[in-house]
């Protein structure tokens, strides 16, 4: 059994447009990252960024799940990845939103998933409040790494395009995002 | 687990215009995602495998799964789940081999630098359109990058193909930092007992070679064969060469001019062994101690991205030190170097050295700057009658010494012995293309 963790936020990047090309080389590092001590140093990086970006945090989603991991796992990866494929357009006109994502599987009953637990002991009237989502962002270097079966980092849209419109976020197939508060 | 061994292997990695991802799988432990496959299933079986109804909200993505190839990443899906997807590396290569993807440069530009398209037919006779005009030159050019998009099957067309011409501000500022040393050295009267080699990151070095191209003659010797993940972004520097062909191909007036050599700066980037990397790193391909001789070089700018770093690459510490002991001048220079003010202390030692001490420091300091040393960083290697003052520096200090190296000796092909499966990878494909090697999908490339 496995349980998987998932953080999404959609950031504004205008006025930070630094915010792409920063997390776009955390990826690009993070490529390099395999082992557990290169895995926990870039995931800091990756805590870092999201962290110091959260004031432009539009809307979201976490998800910490111990039935059917694996599964949903799966399917925030395929969902992910498939944006590789999308058309231009599908990320709507001149818009300046920017989809980053973090999943996790780790192993159940382990040490990191306990430490997943613990940080997602949240009430739900804060599910999404931007200090929630600065504590989740925070945990992924304190996971221990031999512990965890599978992870990735998203940044949608590349840098190619200027970004996501909010339109497009807020529409079919994204229905579960929800604003960040505070 | 150790810190040093591979721990995870990279399952996905995407670095396109719509996304940019990485996605990891622990070594020995079952995949909790299923692989995708490439093959076989169609969009409609795929959305009555998964059933549309039932899928939750995220998978609509995995719903409009097609196949795709777009912003320069080619990628041919179909998803379908395979049920024994674990530890072995006999799969993981085998998913490698389904996944078919190409690199994709960080910078496309949909132009050459003269806001041509005719690079698309340029990159087909890349290698003879770069081939220096001087026969003497000729044997030194190394055309096993140039000969990529010939090699690779591009049909002189952006559609379909990862091949195109790329430039990132760093290579625009390399270009302006070329054709300012192409200024200063044309300056100084700099002539063919000069030669310059460029050891910067793959694209600068091609930038900056493009800035001193009409000046002096150029000398491409990049080998590294291209690949998604090869230790050596040299599809980027493929890129780049695309970019300033136009200007790549200017050739200067005269033929007393320095020679310039190109290196792929990144060519001895760190590896270590890891299985999901395609080892295409390379040493130096420059003439010997005794062909530079025969090429009437006395003197060599060894030009490295920052200045005061001024340890030389491990391929080239026999050559320069065998340069030193056969009387041949090798400085090194930085790249930012190139243009910049002098420091405050070289222009004081200067003014010291020629001017009368009675004179007020400031003045001192405007009028030696102003009687020609904005070319300062060449003048301190005393080449051009400069150094007066014996003000120096490290990298005018610069002296090859022998060292112990990390390559003991050994030398790399940038993935040679691979070429002729990579190539089939980098190839073109059809849409729905499946089965076939694409780099090491099962024949061990970089383990």
């Amino acid at each position: 059994m496995s349980t998987f963790f998932g953080v999404q936020l959609a950031f504004e990047s205008k006025g930070r447009e630094d915010l792409r090309a920063e997390l776009g080389r955390t990826v690009r590092e993070h490529r390099k990252s395999t082992n557990v001590l290169a895995q926990r140093q870039c995931w800091s990086r990756a805590a870092a960024a999201m962290s110091d970006f959260l004031p432009q945090a539009v809307i979201g989603t976490w998800d910490l799940l111990r039935d059917g991991g694996p599964a949903a796992y799966e399917e925030w990866a395929s969902g992910l990845e498939v944006m590789a494929g999308w058309p231009d357009a599908d990320f709507g006109r001149g818009g300046s939103l920017v989809l980053v994502s973090a999943i996790f599987l780790v192993e159940a009953g382990s040490s990191a998933d306990v430490t997943l637990g613990e940080t997602c002991d949240i009430a739900e009237a804060a599910f999404h409040d931007r200090a929630t989502y600065a504590r989740l962002a925070k945990v992924f270097p304190m996971l221990n790494f031999t512990q965890v079966q599978g992870s990735g980092l998203y940044i949608a849209p590349g840098e190619g395009l200027s970004g996501f419109e909010r339109s497009v976020l807020e529409g079919e197939g994204f229905e579960y995002l929800r604003p960040v508060r505070g | 687990m150790s810190d040093a061994a591979d721990d995870f292997l990279v399952e996905a990695f995407f670095d396109s215009r719509t996304l940019i991802a990485v996605r990891f799988s622990a070594v020995g432990v079952p995949a909790a995602s299923p692989a995708l496959t490439l093959e076989g299933a169609t969009f409609d079986s795929w959305t009555r495998n998964r059933g549309h109804d039932a899928a939750p909200p995220k998978a609509r993505w995995a719903n409009t799964l097609v196949v795709v190839a777009v912003g320069g990443i080619l990628v041919s899906i179909v998803v379908g789940v395979v049920n024994s997807v674990r530890d072995d590396r006999a799969n993981i290569a085998a998913r490698e081999a389904a996944v078919r993807v190409v690199p994709t440069v960080q910078s496309p530009s949909e132009t050459d630098v003269d806001g041509s398209t005719g690079w698309q037919a340029g990159a087909l006779t890349l290698s003879e359109d770069l081939l220096p005009s001087a026969p003497d030159l000729r044997p030194y050019a190394v055309r096993i990058l140039t000969d990529v998009p010939a090699d690779a099957g591009f049909k002189g067309r952006v559609d379909g193909s990862w091949i195109r011409p790329s430039v990132a501000p760093a290579d625009r500022q390399a270009f302006d930092r070329g054709m300012t040393l192409a200024e200063s050295l044309k300056g100084l009267g700099a002539s063919r007992d000069l030669a310059v080699i460029l050891d910067l990151p793959g694209p600068q070095s091609v930038a900056a070679a493009a800035g001193l191209a009409d000046f002096a003659p150029v000398v491409m010797t990049m080998d590294n064969i291209p690949h998604l993940r090869g230790v050596v972004k040299s599809h980027e520097t493929l890129g780049a060469l695309l970019y300033w062909r136009p200007r790549l191909m200017r050739r200067p007036a005269e033929p007393d001019r320095p020679v310039v050599f190109v290196l792929e700066g990144e060519r001895l980037a760190p590896y270590a062994n890891q299985q999901d990397v395609f080892d295409n790193r390379s040493t130096a391909r420059l003439p010997s101690i005794e062909a530079f001789a025969k090429l009437g070089v006395k003197k060599v700018l060894y030009v490295r991205p920052e200045a005061g770093k001024t340890v030389e690459q491990d391929d080239l510490v026999d050559l320069f030190v065998g340069l030193e002991k056969a009387g041949v001048d090798v400085r090194h220079l930085g790249f930012t170097t190139i243009g910049s003010p002098p420091p405050e202390s070289y222009v004081a030692a200067e003014a010291a050295a020629s001017q009368p001490a009675s004179q007020p420091s400031s003045r001192r300091s405007t009028s030696t700057y102003r009687s020609g040393l904005p070319y300062w960083w060449l003048y301190r290697y005393g080449w051009f009658g400069g150094a007066r003052s014996g003000w120096t520096d490290p990298d005018a200090s610069y002296r090859a010494t022998q060292r112990g190296t990390t390559i003991g000796g050994r030398t790399f092909d940038g993935g040679a012995s691979q070429r002729a499966s990579v190539m089939s990878g980098l190839g073109p494909r059809s849409a729905t293309s499946t089965g076939g090697t694409w780099g090491r999908g099962g024949s061990g490339v970089g383990s």
